[in-house]
């Protein structure tokens, strides 16, 4: 059986696995996301989803979780200038949920194949979600 | 020459508002680009601006079909965190509204895939059990969507008549052996436009992150009611529907299957409530 937990955390900018309730939890952030998705499809990991949150006026953290073997498994990364890089092209499963975090948090996943706004009108500023009292019209020059 | 076909955002053939630009070659479709977001809502950010009990209200209006799972799932989350057990009672009450949530996501789905294939008979023959559902769920609840059954540690209405929703199933499980399953499965004209046709393969389904029958039409074996069970799915039991062709087909008989076997749930929990009497 393999032991999904100690190859975890050899990936680039692992940190140590938490058990909690809700699955297995790494706060690592500055990981490889890159090389997680690559292990993760390569494992037949189910893509599930991503949650943002903003964490100071610059920077996103974003969560990534997978269905691997039945276990949850919730990694938590921060951005770089509120970057990540895209995993849409080795997970496609991500390819919305980037972009709705891009609208929501304005985080920019670079490499995306296809970078549209998903949910909200173009001629609103992506960051809903970043702004206290809701969505900030966009200022005229 | 291909040909691009816009349909939406609004148009009677969309549940929900969405656009899609469809191109076609002949009858063939090959590619789609799809645009959302025109009925966005900010649930999220809603709910962090109200307390936990009327978050329930809130994600009961996440979507009309399915409205049951949202409030089920998020008082199992807020269960979780509080540490509160739910009453066995309640586990068996919540499988019977979830399954019976099931059976008329199944039926609608159903009957719009008939209506779309042009089978406007089928489509009322189903619609009408759909009905039948309907109405349970409105005798239970008094709503026939948001039914507003989930609270956090257990639920709001108890189910007084069991005998009544046994007898409403058993009329649906009549009719989906002798007439929807034969007819899906044996008649030419359905099979001509179901099999073989919109394959999602199994690889594609796990790189899509595909869940549901959807998934299990893929060969995915994927249940969280037998892989993780919840309520009180574990201690009844549930057999796993899977199909491997990953067709419109396959998509059809996994739901097809699915209707009888949430009715085998309903009738079990009906039956295993009964013996744990009400609380009060």
């Amino acid at each position: 059986m393999t032991d999904y937990n100690n190859l975890l955390q050899q990936l680039p900018g692992a940190t140590p696995l938490v058990q909690k309730k809700d699955g297995w939890w790494m706060i690592a952030p500055r990981l490889d996301v890159l090389e997680m998705a690559q292990k993760m499809k390569e494992w037949g990991a189910r893509f599930s989803t991503m949650t943002g949150r903003m964490i100071s006026e610059e920077e996103t953290a974003v969560i990534y979780h997978y269905c691997l073997e039945n276990v949850a498994y919730n990694i938590k990364v921060n951005t770089q200038g509120n970057k990540l890089p895209s995993i849409s092209v080795i997970l496609p499963a991500a390819d919305w949920i980037e972009r709705e975090i891009q609208d929501l948090f304005k985080v920019e996943f670079t490499g995306h194949p296809h970078p549209e706004r998903l949910l909200r009108p173009l001629q609103l500023e992506p960051g809903l979600f970043r702004e206290i009292g809701g969505a900030k019209e966009k200022k005229e020059n | 020459m291909p040909y691009t076909i816009p349909i939406g955002p609004y148009h009677p053939a969309l549940e929900e508002p969405y656009k899609i630009n469809v191109t076609c070659q002949g009858e063939n479709v090959q590619d789609v680009d799809i645009a959302i977001g025109f009925n966005f809502r900010a649930i999220e950010l809603l709910a962090q601006r109200r307390n936990y009990l009327q978050d329930v209200t809130l994600v009961e209006r996440v979507c009309g079909i399915c409205s049951n799972v949202h409030t089920m799932t998020y008082c199992m989350a807020a269960e979780s965190i509080a540490g509160i057990e739910l009453p066995r009672r309640a586990a068996y009450i919540r499988v019977i509204i979830a399954e019976l949530e099931r059976l008329h996501s199944h039926l609608l789905w159903a009957g719009v895939a008939s209506e779309l294939i042009g089978y406007q008979t089928m489509f009322m023959e189903i619609f009408a059990l759909r009905e039948l559902v309907m109405d349970v769920l409105e005798a239970i609840s008094g709503n026939r969507v948001n039914y507003a059954m989930n609270v956090i540690g257990g639920v709001n209405r108890d189910i007084n008549n069991p005998d009544d929703i046994l007898a409403a199933v058993r009329k649906i499980k009549a009719t989906v052996e002798k007439v929807v399953i034969p007819i899906f499965t044996t008649d030419a004209t359905v099979k001509a436009r179901t099999a073989g046709v919109g394959i999602l393969t199994r690889e594609d389904a796990l790189a899509y992150g595909t869940v549901g029958p959807t998934a299990r039409a893929s060969g995915l074996e994927l249940d969280l009611r037998c892989d993780l069970p919840y309520a009180a799915y574990g201690e009844i039991g549930v057999n796993r529907v899977v199909q491997t062709s990953g067709d419109v087909f396959a998509r059809v008989v996994v739901r097809a299957l699915e209707i009888l076997e949430s009715i085998r749930l309903i009738e079990k929990s009906a039956a295993e409530f009964a013996k744990r009497p009400h609380p009060h």
